[in-house]
């Protein structure tokens, strides 16, 4: 039997995937995004909101500006429904500081959201603010807080 | 034609012409071979998307030009409701800038959408890529060194996976993204270009193995790789200076007929810039024309005449873009005023015919003096000797202010030492420039962090003074620029331009999102000639393998203290670029002391020592280029899907 020239082999191969996935044949292969949200819900098991780690800190490595360190939240889910997504949201009013983050999810188990910091103008005041840390359950027929905590932030100056 | 014979003649003539038109282009298999790794590897942390808000203005630009119009009527990609900064308006109509750049785009715009009837978007990139790596897979295996069956087998199977688990994780891509697909992809094919370029002056001057690893240094180990798959003109620049610089080179090696027309290319290429970006043409083509001139053999009539012939055609597209646009033709859309935010504008979408639409979305002045031509955006025909007297007023303006105020200011901006050492060494946080666009994140790099292997730059001022004092005790004769050899002639251009494309744009820098001094990105390539010229980074670069096996080395060193620091310190985006920048200084001063050890004491410091000290600032830039791909800046969606799944096993901020 001839060999055949792996090249040869694998460029049909592509050809072929592109043809049979493609327009014409009308197979879609795309994957609903991971991040597409649907109906659903989720029961959750516990959270770890830990509240104290949010602390207004200076950048290092030659940043100089501050930033509002944003804990992580660690959600463990029992029993997942359909496509809900979990939504952390923080937010410092007095400072325009709002930040959420989302992670869809369709499994129980562990899941860990972690917001990235978030850097303050250089004319932010010193004192304290008040925050939130709100965890939420959401999807299109549902939408619930499982945990909040209100906690005192420092601007040092 | 219908016998046997006829028809294996033909196809044997078929193939010498195309291998003759690969060699003109590449040079030989090794230029191929770098072009095609380079379009893969710019591929892998390709985004489609914007990252840079004036893209949105040229890309709805780019869609009306793949329309056959110059003007915008449809807002296919929109940040806000409204206008998009970076529009023009001119005579009621609203035009867009850069269009030598998005002329380029225009082929694309319609290979690609011609391509997706057959194979689904987000399928038919992914398929791009795997013939790429297999093109790339089959040019390897011809090389004497490698193992043709195994180097196919193995190659083909890597190709077929990555392509395979791309299918297979692929998310949607919207046909109407399309444009904006092949202006990126424009992009990455300039700078994939100017890599090789790169390689094939390098390789013309010095030797080929030389020559490879300056085309492959420039898009690993520059901000080359950073800006390949954003949509700026700054890559494009940056190719047309280095091919003019290439072509000045090649005119210099050759003589009569071949001298010539290496010497006409090289002003069509410079020219050619005015229709991308005419500021920075003037001074790129008023560089080359003092230095070939200085420095040609023969300046007679006929030189002269092919010379002005060149120019004048490097220069008609703007010209006629120009004229079209305001009945001007050295009027570019830039020095018009840009539109601001709160313009009407009322883009009908659906609209079945654009030139209906144009009544509705010009705002102001509802119907122009121009007419209703909407093909072309054509003011007339007839150029009277008015307009070509006005044209040329106003290029003797254009330049006079412009050229002249940046070139005053340019040098005026040299006594600013922080500006100076912002710009060029370390950035931290930057006085003057306004973090708050950018969430007060301190993205911007100074020039030496983004591209440290710029710390072999510190042996030039010894070279330059050995140099010097040779030349002291030189008789006259030698002087003579005229008599200097294609190499020094070269330099000379090189440095010239350097300066030159430098000092114009000091006033303007440091500035918020530069990210690696955007604005001096065609010096990039230029500089690093520059260290390629210096005898310790030659020797260094002899050691090849060792080269290599170093740079592997530094790249896995790199990856792991910057991700260990993302993770490990808590870093938030503004310390990790500056976390990056610190250690790529860190690197620059290994390099720095290597290379101006082996300057100073060359018994002293081996090459292979020069070797490690060229790879660890290569490779901590390859680290900055892949994480600013994967962790640091994340927006729009991968090219690949299976780089997206990497990309979120990685640590993130």
């Amino acid at each position: 039997m001839v060999r055949r020239d792996p090249v040869a082999v694998v460029a049909a191969l592509v050809v072929l995937v592109l043809a049979v996935f493609g327009p014409l044949s009308g197979i879609d292969v795309t994957s609903a995004q991971a991040s597409t949200v649907g109906d659903g819900n989720a029961t959750v098991e516990s959270t770890t909101l830990d509240a104290p780690a949010l602390t207004v800190t200076d950048g290092r490595f030659g940043a100089t500006v501050q930033y509002v360190r944003l804990p992580v939240a660690t959600v463990t889910v029992e029993s997942v429904t359909g496509r809900p997504r979990l939504v952390y949201l923080v937010s410092v009013p007095e400072l325009g500081v709002e930040r959420a983050e989302t992670h869809v999810i369709t499994r129980g188990g562990t899941y860990r959201l972690a917001p990235d910091d978030r850097a303050l103008g250089s004319d932010t005041a010193a004192g304290t603010y008040e925050a939130s840390l709100t965890l939420r359950v959401q999807s299109f027929e549902t939408a619930h807080t499982v945990a909040r905590v209100n906690h005192t932030v420092a601007v040092p100056s | 034609m219908s016998d046997g014979v006829g028809s294996g003649v033909s196809a044997n003539t078929v193939r010498v012409r195309l291998t003759n038109t690969g060699r003109w282009l590449f040079g030989d298999r090794q230029g191929l071979v770098l072009w095609l790794g380079l379009l893969v590897w710019f591929g892998l942390t390709w985004r489609v998307g914007f990252f840079i808000q004036d893209t949105y203005a040229t890309a709805n630009t780019l869609v009306a030009l793949a329309n056959g119009q110059l003007h915008v009527t449809e807002l296919r990609y929109s940040l806000t409701f409204g206008s998009q900064p970076g529009l023009h308006l001119i005579d009621g109509r609203l035009y867009g800038r850069n269009y030598g750049q998005l002329a380029l785009a225009v082929p694309l715009v319609w290979g690609l959408e011609g391509l997706s009837t057959i194979a689904a978007p987000h399928l038919l990139l992914a398929g791009l890529w795997a013939g790429l790596g297999l093109a790339l897979v089959s040019q390897l295996s011809e090389f004497e060194r490698a193992d043709r069956r195994q180097t196919r087998t193995v190659g083909s199977a890597v190709v077929a996976v990555v392509f395979l688990a791309s299918v297979a994780t692929a998310t949607e891509l919207p046909r109407d993204r399309l444009a904006l697909v092949a202006y990126q992809l424009s992009t990455l094919l300039a700078a994939a270009t100017a890599c090789l370029v790169c390689y094939r002056l390098v390789g013309r001057l010095h030797d080929r193995r030389l020559g490879l690893v300056a085309g492959a240094g420039l898009g690993v180990a520059t901000p080359a790789g950073f800006w390949a798959t954003i949509p700026k003109r700054h890559t494009l620049v940056a190719l047309l200076v280095l091919a003019a610089v290439y072509a000045f080179a090649v005119s210099r090696q050759r003589t009569g007929r071949a001298a010539l027309r290496a010497r006409a290319g090289a002003y069509v290429l410079a020219g050619s810039i005015t229709w991308v970006h005419a500021f920075e043409a003037l001074f790129a083509v008023a560089v080359l024309g003092v230095v070939d001139l200085l420095t040609a053999r023969s300046n007679g009539v006929k030189q002269l005449v092919v010379i002005g012939l060149a120019l004048s055609v490097a220069i008609t597209p703007m010209a006629v873009t120009n004229h079209a646009i305001s009945g001007n033709p050295a009027q570019p859309p830039r020095v018009f005023s840009s539109v601001d935010i709160d313009t009407e504008f009322s883009p009908v979408l659906d609209s079945p015919d654009p030139g209906e639409a144009t009544g509705e979305t010009t705002g102001s002045a509802g119907s122009d003096s121009n007419g209703a031509a909407s093909g072309g955006g054509s003011s007339g025909v007839s150029l009277p000797i008015d307009a070509l007297r006005d044209a040329a007023q106003t290029a003797v303006g254009t330049i006079l202010s412009f050229g002249g105020e940046a070139a005053i200011r340019g040098v005026e901006a040299l006594d600013d030492g922080s500006r100076l050492w912002h710009t060029f060494v370390r950035s931290g946080t930057i006085p003057s420039v306004e973090y708050e666009t950018n969430g007060y994140e301190t993205i911007e790099l100074a020039l030496l962090e983004a591209m440290p292997i710029l710390g072999a730059v510190v042996a030039l001022p010894v070279l330059l003074g050995r140099r010097l004092r040779r030349l002291a005790t030189a008789s006259p004769g030698t002087l003579d620029p005229r008599t200097a050899s294609p190499v020094r002639q070269t330099d000379l251009l090189v440095v010239a331009l350097a300066v030159v494309l430098t000092v114009v744009y000091l006033p303007r820098v440091p500035l918020k999102s530069l990210l690696t001094v955007r604005y001096l990105h065609p010096v990039v390539p230029l500089a690093l000639y520059g260290v390629c010229r210096i005898p310790a980074v030659r020797a260094g670069a002899a050691e090849t393998a060792l080269l290599g096996r170093a740079y592997l080395a530094a790249l896995g060193f790199a990856l792991a203290v910057l991700l260990g620091g993302i993770t490990g310190l808590g870093l938030a985006l503004g310390e990790a670029i500056q976390y990056n920048a610190l250690w790529n200084l860190t690197a620059a001063t290994v390099c720095a002391a290597v290379v101006a050890g082996r300057t100073l004491r060359p018994g002293r410091v081996s090459a292979r020592v020069v070797a490690v000290g060229l790879a660890l600032p290569a490779a901590f830039t390859t680290a900055y280029l892949l994480l600013s791909g994967l962790v640091y800046f994340r927006y729009g969606r991968y090219a690949f899907d299976v780089v997206r799944v990497v990309a979120g096993a990685l640590p993130g901020l």
